[in-house]
Protein backbone atom coordinates (compact mmCIF):
# COMPACT_ATOMS: atom_id res chain seq x y z
CA UNK A 1 0.00 0.00 0.00
CA UNK A 2 2.81 2.08 0.71
CA UNK A 3 4.34 2.36 -2.91
CA UNK A 4 0.68 2.87 -4.60
CA UNK A 5 0.66 6.69 -3.91
CA UNK A 6 3.24 7.84 -5.25
CA UNK A 7 2.69 5.75 -8.35
CA UNK A 8 -0.35 7.35 -8.75
CA UNK A 9 0.57 10.46 -8.29
CA UNK A 10 3.61 9.94 -11.22
CA UNK A 11 0.50 9.13 -13.13
CA UNK A 12 -1.11 11.72 -12.49
CA UNK A 13 1.59 14.41 -13.57
CA UNK A 14 2.36 12.24 -16.44
CA UNK A 15 -1.31 12.64 -17.65
CA UNK A 16 -1.67 16.39 -16.43
CA UNK A 17 1.68 17.21 -18.36
CA UNK A 18 0.34 16.12 -21.38
CA UNK A 19 -3.08 17.54 -21.45
CA UNK A 20 -1.31 21.26 -20.59
CA UNK A 21 1.58 20.38 -23.29
CA UNK A 22 -1.49 19.66 -25.51
CA UNK A 23 -0.28 16.12 -26.40
CA UNK A 24 -3.64 15.14 -25.17
CA UNK A 25 -6.11 17.44 -27.07
CA UNK A 26 -9.35 18.35 -25.59
CA UNK A 27 -11.86 15.67 -26.36
CA UNK A 28 -9.49 12.70 -26.61
CA UNK A 29 -11.05 9.72 -25.13
CA UNK A 30 -8.96 8.06 -22.34
CA UNK A 31 -8.75 4.48 -21.77
CA UNK A 32 -7.68 3.24 -18.33
CA UNK A 33 -5.77 0.35 -19.84
CA UNK A 34 -4.38 2.30 -22.71
CA UNK A 35 -2.59 4.69 -20.31
CA UNK A 36 -1.37 2.14 -17.46
CA UNK A 37 0.30 0.14 -20.85
CA UNK A 38 1.42 3.45 -22.37
CA UNK A 39 2.80 4.37 -18.82
CA UNK A 40 3.80 1.38 -17.72
CA UNK A 41 2.07 0.78 -14.45
CA UNK A 42 -0.68 -1.31 -13.59
CA UNK A 43 -4.48 0.34 -13.58
CA UNK A 44 -5.04 1.13 -10.47
CA UNK A 45 -2.70 4.14 -10.40
CA UNK A 46 -4.01 5.20 -13.71
CA UNK A 47 -7.41 5.15 -11.85
CA UNK A 48 -6.94 7.04 -9.11
CA UNK A 49 -4.76 9.81 -11.82
CA UNK A 50 -7.89 9.72 -13.41
CA UNK A 51 -10.53 10.25 -10.90
CA UNK A 52 -8.18 13.25 -9.31
CA UNK A 53 -7.42 14.70 -12.77
CA UNK A 54 -12.00 14.33 -13.07
CA UNK A 55 -12.45 16.51 -9.86
CA UNK A 56 -9.72 19.34 -10.91
CA UNK A 57 -11.97 19.78 -14.04
CA UNK A 58 -8.41 18.03 -16.87
CA UNK A 59 -10.87 15.14 -17.29
CA UNK A 60 -14.80 14.83 -17.71
CA UNK A 61 -17.22 12.14 -17.50
CA UNK A 62 -19.72 11.56 -20.33
CA UNK A 63 -22.47 10.25 -18.16
CA UNK A 64 -24.11 8.37 -21.13
CA UNK A 65 -21.55 6.91 -22.28
CA UNK A 66 -19.56 6.76 -18.52
CA UNK A 67 -16.36 7.08 -20.94
CA UNK A 68 -13.76 9.82 -19.46
CA UNK A 69 -11.65 12.27 -22.12
CA UNK A 70 -9.62 15.36 -21.86
CA UNK A 71 -12.19 18.25 -20.94
CA UNK A 72 -13.41 20.24 -24.15
CA UNK A 73 -15.85 22.82 -24.03
CA UNK A 74 -17.43 24.42 -27.23
CA UNK A 75 -16.31 28.29 -27.91
CA UNK A 76 -20.14 28.77 -26.94
CA UNK A 77 -19.59 27.32 -23.72
CA UNK A 78 -16.90 28.84 -22.82
CA UNK A 79 -18.99 32.40 -23.20
CA UNK A 80 -21.31 31.08 -21.36
CA UNK A 81 -18.73 29.86 -18.74
CA UNK A 82 -16.75 33.22 -18.46
CA UNK A 83 -20.51 35.22 -18.40
CA UNK A 84 -21.61 34.03 -14.80
CA UNK A 85 -17.48 33.67 -14.02
CA UNK A 86 -17.24 37.48 -14.62
CA UNK A 87 -20.21 38.57 -12.78
CA UNK A 88 -18.89 36.21 -9.47
CA UNK A 89 -15.40 37.63 -9.50
CA UNK A 90 -16.92 41.14 -10.07
CA UNK A 91 -19.35 40.51 -6.95
CA UNK A 92 -16.11 39.31 -5.31
CA UNK A 93 -13.68 41.89 -6.01
CA UNK A 94 -16.30 44.56 -4.95
CA UNK A 95 -16.69 42.89 -1.58
CA UNK A 96 -13.08 42.34 -1.17
CA UNK A 97 -12.59 46.19 -1.61
CA UNK A 98 -14.91 46.45 2.00
CA UNK A 99 -13.94 43.51 3.56
CA UNK A 100 -9.71 42.62 2.78
CA UNK A 101 -7.25 42.14 5.35
CA UNK A 102 -3.75 43.69 5.76
CA UNK A 103 -2.47 40.32 5.11
CA UNK A 104 -3.99 39.20 2.11
CA UNK A 105 -3.13 42.54 0.69
CA UNK A 106 0.69 41.32 1.67
CA UNK A 107 -0.01 38.49 0.26
CA UNK A 108 -1.06 39.94 -2.96
CA UNK A 109 2.04 42.27 -3.16
CA UNK A 110 3.96 38.86 -2.86
CA UNK A 111 2.25 37.21 -5.32
CA UNK A 112 3.31 40.01 -7.54
CA UNK A 113 6.54 39.84 -6.88
CA UNK A 114 6.48 36.31 -7.97
CA UNK A 115 4.72 36.69 -11.12
CA UNK A 116 7.05 39.87 -11.57
CA UNK A 117 9.94 37.26 -11.33
CA UNK A 118 8.04 34.44 -13.23
CA UNK A 119 7.62 37.03 -16.31
CA UNK A 120 11.48 38.12 -16.93
CA UNK A 121 12.02 34.14 -16.81
CA UNK A 122 9.38 33.96 -19.49
CA UNK A 123 7.95 30.47 -17.10
CA UNK A 124 4.34 30.38 -18.32
CA UNK A 125 3.49 27.42 -16.27
CA UNK A 126 4.49 29.60 -12.89
CA UNK A 127 2.41 32.34 -14.33
CA UNK A 128 -0.89 30.55 -14.48
CA UNK A 129 0.29 28.89 -11.21
CA UNK A 130 0.43 32.73 -9.84
CA UNK A 131 -2.58 33.44 -12.06
CA UNK A 132 -5.14 31.07 -9.90
CA UNK A 133 -3.53 31.84 -6.81
CA UNK A 134 -3.80 35.90 -7.08
CA UNK A 135 -7.77 35.36 -8.09
CA UNK A 136 -8.68 33.09 -5.13
CA UNK A 137 -6.58 35.66 -2.37
CA UNK A 138 -9.29 37.79 -3.91
CA UNK A 139 -12.25 35.40 -3.66
CA UNK A 140 -11.27 34.56 -0.16
CA UNK A 141 -11.31 38.30 0.63
CA UNK A 142 -15.04 38.52 -0.67
CA UNK A 143 -15.81 36.77 2.41
CA UNK A 144 -18.62 34.74 0.97
CA UNK A 145 -17.93 31.32 1.27
CA UNK A 146 -21.14 30.60 -0.69
CA UNK A 147 -19.22 32.46 -3.72
CA UNK A 148 -16.08 31.02 -2.80
CA UNK A 149 -17.96 27.05 -3.42
CA UNK A 150 -19.93 28.12 -6.40
CA UNK A 151 -17.25 29.72 -8.48
CA UNK A 152 -14.66 26.54 -7.90
CA UNK A 153 -17.33 24.73 -9.08
CA UNK A 154 -17.68 26.79 -12.35
CA UNK A 155 -13.92 27.25 -12.74
CA UNK A 156 -13.01 23.40 -12.64
CA UNK A 157 -14.38 23.41 -16.03
CA UNK A 158 -12.08 25.62 -17.12
CA UNK A 159 -8.61 24.53 -15.88
CA UNK A 160 -8.00 21.92 -18.48
CA UNK A 161 -7.44 24.94 -20.60
CA UNK A 162 -5.71 27.14 -19.34
CA UNK A 163 -2.90 25.74 -21.77
CA UNK A 164 -4.94 27.42 -24.67
CA UNK A 165 -5.05 30.69 -23.13
CA UNK A 166 -1.46 31.81 -22.77
CA UNK A 167 -1.01 34.76 -25.01
CA UNK A 168 1.90 36.48 -25.99
CA UNK A 169 4.74 38.30 -23.89
CA UNK A 170 3.19 41.49 -24.00
CA UNK A 171 -0.76 39.75 -23.22
CA UNK A 172 1.30 38.47 -20.70
CA UNK A 173 3.04 41.18 -19.03
CA UNK A 174 0.31 43.56 -19.11
CA UNK A 175 -1.80 41.13 -17.30
CA UNK A 176 1.09 41.33 -14.29
CA UNK A 177 0.32 45.04 -14.71
CA UNK A 178 -3.18 44.82 -13.78
CA UNK A 179 -2.80 42.31 -11.03
CA UNK A 180 -0.52 45.15 -9.56
CA UNK A 181 -2.86 47.49 -10.43
CA UNK A 182 -5.82 45.64 -8.88
CA UNK A 183 -3.87 45.05 -5.17
CA UNK A 184 -3.57 49.40 -5.19
CA UNK A 185 -7.36 49.40 -5.79
CA UNK A 186 -7.93 46.98 -3.41
CA UNK A 187 -5.62 48.14 -1.14
CA UNK A 188 -7.19 51.85 -1.51
CA UNK A 189 -10.86 50.09 -1.22
CA UNK A 190 -11.77 51.30 -4.74
CA UNK A 191 -14.56 49.08 -5.24
CA UNK A 192 -15.87 50.66 -8.50
CA UNK A 193 -12.45 51.05 -9.84
CA UNK A 194 -11.58 47.13 -8.96
CA UNK A 195 -14.50 46.22 -10.12
CA UNK A 196 -14.09 47.41 -13.61
CA UNK A 197 -10.31 46.21 -13.85
CA UNK A 198 -11.48 42.83 -12.74
CA UNK A 199 -14.27 42.94 -15.37
CA UNK A 200 -11.97 43.93 -18.05
CA UNK A 201 -9.11 41.19 -17.20
CA UNK A 202 -11.61 38.56 -17.72
CA UNK A 203 -12.76 39.21 -21.03
CA UNK A 204 -9.55 39.58 -21.97
CA UNK A 205 -8.05 36.65 -20.53
CA UNK A 206 -11.55 34.75 -22.39
CA UNK A 207 -10.76 36.27 -25.72
CA UNK A 208 -7.34 35.04 -25.56
CA UNK A 209 -8.53 31.27 -24.57
CA UNK A 210 -11.06 31.32 -27.52
CA UNK A 211 -8.34 32.60 -30.14
CA UNK A 212 -5.92 30.51 -28.83
CA UNK A 213 -8.70 27.35 -29.45
CA UNK A 214 -9.24 28.21 -32.74
CA UNK A 215 -5.07 28.35 -33.28
CA UNK A 216 -3.69 25.92 -31.26
CA UNK A 217 -0.62 25.70 -33.19
CA UNK A 218 -0.14 29.79 -32.92
CA UNK A 219 2.97 30.99 -31.45
CA UNK A 220 2.77 31.96 -28.19
CA UNK A 221 6.57 32.31 -27.52
CA UNK B 1 -24.53 20.96 -22.25
CA UNK B 2 -24.98 18.71 -25.05
CA UNK B 3 -26.80 21.37 -27.90
CA UNK B 4 -24.11 22.84 -28.58
CA UNK B 5 -21.37 20.26 -30.21
CA UNK B 6 -20.69 21.67 -33.88
CA UNK B 7 -17.38 23.32 -33.27
CA UNK B 8 -15.80 20.54 -31.24
CA UNK B 9 -14.51 18.95 -34.18
CA UNK B 10 -12.43 21.44 -35.19
CA UNK B 11 -9.76 20.54 -32.20
CA UNK B 12 -10.31 16.80 -32.26
CA UNK B 13 -7.95 15.67 -34.11
CA UNK B 14 -6.88 12.06 -32.14
CA UNK B 15 -8.89 9.51 -31.29
CA UNK B 16 -11.16 8.37 -33.53
CA UNK B 17 -14.69 7.38 -32.11
CA UNK B 18 -15.31 4.06 -30.96
CA UNK B 19 -18.64 2.32 -33.08
CA UNK B 20 -19.94 0.69 -30.00
CA UNK B 21 -19.32 1.63 -26.23
CA UNK B 22 -20.29 -0.16 -23.30
CA UNK B 23 -23.15 0.34 -21.52
CA UNK B 24 -22.48 0.88 -17.75
CA UNK B 25 -25.51 -0.19 -15.79
CA UNK B 26 -24.31 1.38 -12.75
CA UNK B 27 -23.77 5.08 -13.80
CA UNK B 28 -27.05 4.98 -15.29
CA UNK B 29 -28.38 3.69 -11.64
CA UNK B 30 -26.76 6.28 -9.77
CA UNK B 31 -27.79 8.79 -11.51
CA UNK B 32 -31.69 7.56 -11.10
CA UNK B 33 -30.86 7.52 -7.47
CA UNK B 34 -28.77 10.86 -7.44
CA UNK B 35 -32.01 12.48 -9.01
CA UNK B 36 -34.92 10.79 -7.06
CA UNK B 37 -32.96 11.74 -3.46
CA UNK B 38 -32.73 15.22 -4.93
CA UNK B 39 -36.32 15.24 -5.91
CA UNK B 40 -37.51 13.40 -2.53
CA UNK B 41 -35.67 16.33 -0.58
CA UNK B 42 -37.36 19.19 -2.55
CA UNK B 43 -40.80 17.98 -3.15
CA UNK B 44 -40.66 16.47 1.23
CA UNK B 45 -41.31 13.03 0.04
CA UNK B 46 -37.91 12.62 1.90
CA UNK B 47 -38.50 14.64 5.30
CA UNK B 48 -34.91 17.54 5.30
CA UNK B 49 -34.38 16.33 8.86
CA UNK B 50 -33.88 12.81 9.20
CA UNK B 51 -30.74 11.04 8.85
CA UNK B 52 -30.28 9.35 5.57
CA UNK B 53 -28.50 6.02 5.32
CA UNK B 54 -27.95 4.38 2.37
CA UNK B 55 -29.43 0.98 3.54
CA UNK B 56 -32.37 2.74 4.41
CA UNK B 57 -32.84 4.36 1.12
CA UNK B 58 -32.05 1.86 -1.09
CA UNK B 59 -34.95 -0.36 0.33
CA UNK B 60 -37.31 2.50 -0.48
CA UNK B 61 -35.63 3.06 -4.16
CA UNK B 62 -35.84 -0.65 -4.89
CA UNK B 63 -31.82 -0.03 -5.68
CA UNK B 64 -28.88 -1.71 -4.14
CA UNK B 65 -27.01 -0.34 -2.15
CA UNK B 66 -23.80 1.11 -4.19
CA UNK B 67 -25.93 3.29 -6.41
CA UNK B 68 -27.40 4.66 -3.72
CA UNK B 69 -24.07 5.14 -1.63
CA UNK B 70 -22.60 6.57 -4.90
CA UNK B 71 -25.54 9.48 -5.22
CA UNK B 72 -25.05 10.48 -1.37
CA UNK B 73 -21.39 11.03 -1.73
CA UNK B 74 -21.96 13.12 -4.87
CA UNK B 75 -25.00 15.25 -2.77
CA UNK B 76 -22.19 15.45 -0.22
CA UNK B 77 -19.96 17.02 -3.00
CA UNK B 78 -22.37 19.46 -4.30
CA UNK B 79 -22.54 20.65 -0.85
CA UNK B 80 -26.03 19.95 -0.22
CA UNK B 81 -25.65 16.86 2.36
CA UNK B 82 -23.33 16.45 4.97
CA UNK B 83 -22.07 13.33 6.21
CA UNK B 84 -22.77 12.34 9.99
CA UNK B 85 -20.57 9.23 11.12
CA UNK B 86 -21.55 5.56 10.34
CA UNK B 87 -21.58 6.30 6.62
CA UNK B 88 -24.71 8.10 7.17
CA UNK B 89 -25.87 11.75 5.93
CA UNK B 90 -27.99 14.37 6.91
CA UNK B 91 -29.31 17.84 4.70
CA UNK B 92 -27.23 21.28 5.30
CA UNK B 93 -29.13 23.44 7.12
CA UNK B 94 -27.37 26.99 6.00
CA UNK B 95 -26.86 29.23 9.06
CA UNK B 96 -27.07 32.59 9.56
CA UNK B 97 -23.68 33.91 7.49
CA UNK B 98 -24.83 31.60 5.10
CA UNK B 99 -28.10 33.03 4.39
CA UNK B 100 -26.39 36.59 3.81
CA UNK B 101 -23.60 35.15 1.38
CA UNK B 102 -26.47 32.99 -0.64
CA UNK B 103 -28.95 35.60 -0.83
CA UNK B 104 -25.88 37.78 -1.56
CA UNK B 105 -25.42 35.92 -4.75
CA UNK B 106 -29.22 35.32 -5.70
CA UNK B 107 -29.78 38.89 -5.57
CA UNK B 108 -26.92 39.42 -8.21
CA UNK B 109 -27.11 36.68 -10.08
CA UNK B 110 -31.67 36.01 -10.32
CA UNK B 111 -32.17 39.42 -11.86
CA UNK B 112 -29.08 38.84 -14.44
CA UNK B 113 -31.24 35.69 -15.73
CA UNK B 114 -34.81 37.18 -15.60
CA UNK B 115 -33.41 39.69 -18.01
CA UNK B 116 -31.84 37.30 -20.04
CA UNK B 117 -34.79 35.63 -20.34
CA UNK B 118 -37.04 38.45 -20.82
CA UNK B 119 -34.92 39.14 -24.17
CA UNK B 120 -35.72 35.79 -25.24
CA UNK B 121 -38.30 34.73 -28.09
CA UNK B 122 -41.61 34.51 -27.81
CA UNK B 123 -42.04 31.26 -28.11
CA UNK B 124 -39.45 30.71 -25.00
CA UNK B 125 -41.13 33.11 -23.37
CA UNK B 126 -44.89 31.39 -23.44
CA UNK B 127 -42.98 28.09 -22.61
CA UNK B 128 -41.53 28.86 -19.44
CA UNK B 129 -44.94 31.25 -18.12
CA UNK B 130 -46.68 27.61 -18.94
CA UNK B 131 -44.25 25.70 -16.63
CA UNK B 132 -45.06 27.94 -13.96
CA UNK B 133 -48.35 28.02 -14.78
CA UNK B 134 -48.59 23.97 -14.76
CA UNK B 135 -46.30 23.83 -11.36
CA UNK B 136 -48.46 21.70 -8.37
CA UNK B 137 -47.21 20.91 -5.07
CA UNK B 138 -46.51 23.52 -1.91
CA UNK B 139 -45.42 26.99 -2.11
CA UNK B 140 -42.01 25.99 -0.78
CA UNK B 141 -42.12 23.71 -4.18
CA UNK B 142 -43.20 26.37 -6.51
CA UNK B 143 -41.04 28.73 -5.64
CA UNK B 144 -37.78 26.75 -5.84
CA UNK B 145 -39.35 25.42 -9.42
CA UNK B 146 -39.95 29.38 -10.51
CA UNK B 147 -36.53 30.38 -9.59
CA UNK B 148 -34.84 27.74 -11.24
CA UNK B 149 -37.42 28.07 -14.40
CA UNK B 150 -36.10 31.55 -15.18
CA UNK B 151 -32.35 30.91 -14.64
CA UNK B 152 -32.83 27.85 -17.23
CA UNK B 153 -34.64 29.78 -19.07
CA UNK B 154 -31.67 32.46 -19.80
CA UNK B 155 -30.05 30.43 -22.28
CA UNK B 156 -26.79 30.32 -20.45
CA UNK B 157 -26.68 26.52 -18.68
CA UNK B 158 -24.02 27.50 -16.36
CA UNK B 159 -26.17 30.71 -14.75
CA UNK B 160 -29.19 27.87 -14.49
CA UNK B 161 -26.77 25.70 -12.82
CA UNK B 162 -25.45 28.40 -10.17
CA UNK B 163 -28.66 29.14 -9.55
CA UNK B 164 -29.75 26.14 -9.39
CA UNK B 165 -27.51 25.25 -6.60
CA UNK B 166 -27.88 28.28 -4.63
CA UNK B 167 -32.02 27.36 -4.38
CA UNK B 168 -30.75 23.72 -3.68
CA UNK B 169 -28.51 25.38 -0.91
CA UNK B 170 -31.81 26.99 0.78
CA UNK B 171 -34.07 23.64 0.25
CA UNK B 172 -33.75 22.57 4.44
CA UNK B 173 -34.48 25.99 5.34
CA UNK B 174 -37.69 26.15 2.35
CA UNK B 175 -39.14 22.86 3.82
CA UNK B 176 -39.00 23.96 7.27
CA UNK B 177 -40.42 26.89 7.31
CA UNK B 178 -42.31 26.90 4.15
CA UNK B 179 -45.68 28.64 4.55
CA UNK B 180 -44.22 31.47 6.79
CA UNK B 181 -41.64 33.15 4.76
CA UNK B 182 -42.72 31.67 0.69
CA UNK B 183 -45.39 34.44 1.62
CA UNK B 184 -43.88 36.86 -1.12
CA UNK B 185 -45.03 34.36 -3.98
CA UNK B 186 -47.43 37.33 -4.83
CA UNK B 187 -43.60 39.20 -6.09
CA UNK B 188 -43.55 36.44 -8.84
CA UNK B 189 -46.37 37.51 -11.03
CA UNK B 190 -44.92 40.61 -11.47
CA UNK B 191 -41.89 38.74 -13.19
CA UNK B 192 -43.59 36.43 -15.01
CA UNK B 193 -45.68 39.16 -16.66
CA UNK B 194 -42.60 41.26 -17.87
CA UNK B 195 -41.10 38.34 -19.16
CA UNK B 196 -44.37 37.68 -21.11
CA UNK B 197 -44.43 40.94 -22.18
CA UNK B 198 -40.63 40.76 -22.84
CA UNK B 199 -39.84 44.35 -20.46
CA UNK B 200 -36.13 42.75 -19.61
CA UNK B 201 -35.45 45.95 -17.35
CA UNK B 202 -39.08 45.40 -15.42
CA UNK B 203 -38.41 41.56 -15.25
CA UNK B 204 -34.97 42.36 -13.55
CA UNK B 205 -36.45 44.88 -10.74
CA UNK B 206 -39.25 43.07 -9.91
CA UNK B 207 -37.10 40.13 -9.29
CA UNK B 208 -34.74 41.91 -7.17
CA UNK B 209 -37.10 43.23 -5.50
CA UNK B 210 -39.02 39.95 -4.41
CA UNK B 211 -35.69 38.87 -3.71
CA UNK B 212 -34.86 41.29 -1.59
CA UNK B 213 -37.90 41.00 0.45
CA UNK B 214 -37.47 37.25 0.67
CA UNK B 215 -33.84 38.46 2.56
CA UNK B 216 -35.28 40.22 4.78
CA UNK B 217 -37.32 38.09 5.85
CA UNK B 218 -35.13 34.59 5.90
CA UNK B 219 -32.77 36.90 8.09
CA UNK B 220 -35.37 38.07 10.46
CA UNK B 221 -36.65 34.40 10.66
CA UNK B 222 -33.04 33.42 11.78
CA UNK B 223 -32.87 36.48 14.22
CA UNK B 224 -36.33 35.11 15.88
CA UNK B 225 -36.71 31.49 15.53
Amino acid sequence: MMARPALADQAYAAIRDAILDRRLVPGATLVENDLATMLGVSRTPVREALSRLQLEGFVSRDEATASLGVMQLTPAQIRDLFGIRIMLERQAARLAAERISDDEIADLEALVERDRAALRRGDVKELAAINQEFHDVILVAGRNRMLVELLQRLRTRLTGLVAFAVGNREDRRRFVDEHAEMTRLLRAGDAHGVDALVHHHLEVARDLLLIGMQHPDMEQA
Amino acid sequence: MSETTNSITAYRMQDPEPVLRPISRSVTLSQQAYDRIREGLLTGSLPVDRRLVASDLAGQLSMSRTPVRDALQRLAVSGLLLPAGGGGHVVAVPNRRDLRDLYELRVLLEPQAAELLAARPGAERRAFAHQVEETEGTPAQRGHTFHVAVALGSGNPYLGEAVQWLNERLMARRASISTRVEAPASGHEAVVSAIARGDPAAAGAALRDHLLVAAEAATAMEETP
